[in-house]
């Protein structure tokens, strides 16, 4: 059995996908996170699934970061990684 | 663990597992979500029977620390093994209902179950009560030739895959 692979995702098919859970249920992405208590019912594939989507669409967001900085001069990379929240990143 | 180990560890293993004639497979895909082969990523495998059951083993992969080595480790999986609803998804893969309870199912999720097992209708038989089993440490391979078995001889999961759960 030979092992497939699928086309790597971005990050508008990861978010779409988790919006989609969300409609689904009704229930927001803070929802989604708390159903860890047993009051709320999200299928447990369902809640897996979801919260893997939280881990890629976080993986794709680095990802796209470090690229944006490749293509920066050293200087400004440098400036810009020390920054500590947007304020600081508008400013520098 | 890194992906490209990974990929080769599951082509040995799918290559010495064989199924009965005329299982449907969707699947086996493995998939990193960032090139080149970075985690997180995850494995998939459905193949459904002709007698109306199905297996779905899924596997997921998170990213750990470069200070940890990198690569990736075994976060979530859930191995499932019943009947299978007719509902389907757009893929084929059969869509999880209460109204087809599992035979067996294993998971273990990132949440306040912790490691566990669905067995002949119990839900969430918690790892405190199943003995020579370490939940959390099951290989999907383990899994398939655990159905494999059940399939060919009818004994119980529990005698195949020699675990006892108290009550």
């Amino acid at each position: 059995m030979q092992i497939k692979r699928r086309t790597l995702p971005t990050i508008e098919d990861v978010t779409r996908q988790m919006e989609a859970f969300e409609f689904r249920y009704s229930i927001s992405t803070d929802d989604f996170l708390r159903q860890s208590s047993p009051e709320i019912r999200v299928n447990e594939d369902d809640a897996m699934q979801w919260r893997y989507l939280r881990e890629q669409l976080s993986a794709l967001q680095e990802a796209a970061v470090e690229r944006l900085y490749s293509t920066m001069p050293k200087g400004s990379e440098a400036r810009l990684r020390n920054c500590e929240n947007s304020s600081e990143l508008l400013a520098a | 663990m890194h992906f490209s180990e990974y990929e080769q560890w599951l082509a040995k293993q799918a290559v010495n597992t064989s199924f009965e004639q005329g299982c449907v497979h969707i699947g086996p895909y493995a998939t990193p979500t960032v090139v080149p082969n970075k985690p997180p990523w995850d494995f998939e495998w459905t193949v459904l029977f002709k007698d109306g059951h199905y297996l779905r083993v899924v596997e997921h992969w998170y990213r750990r620390g470069s200070h940890l080595g990198g690569g990736g480790y075994r976060k979530t999986f859930s191995f499932h093994y019943g009947p299978a609803n007719p509902s389907r998804s757009t893929e084929g893969v059969p869509v999880p209902s209460e109204a087809y309870p599992a035979i067996i199912r294993i998971d273990t999720d990132d949440d306040w179950r912790g490691p566990h097992l669905h067995l002949d209708g119990e839900d969430h038989i918690h790892q405190s009560r199943v003995k020579n089993l370490r939940i959390s440490d099951i290989d999907p391979f383990d899994f398939i030739k655990a159905v494999i078995e059940h399939r060919r001889s009818g004994e119980k999961f529990e005698k195949i895959m020699s675990f006892t759960v108290t009550k």
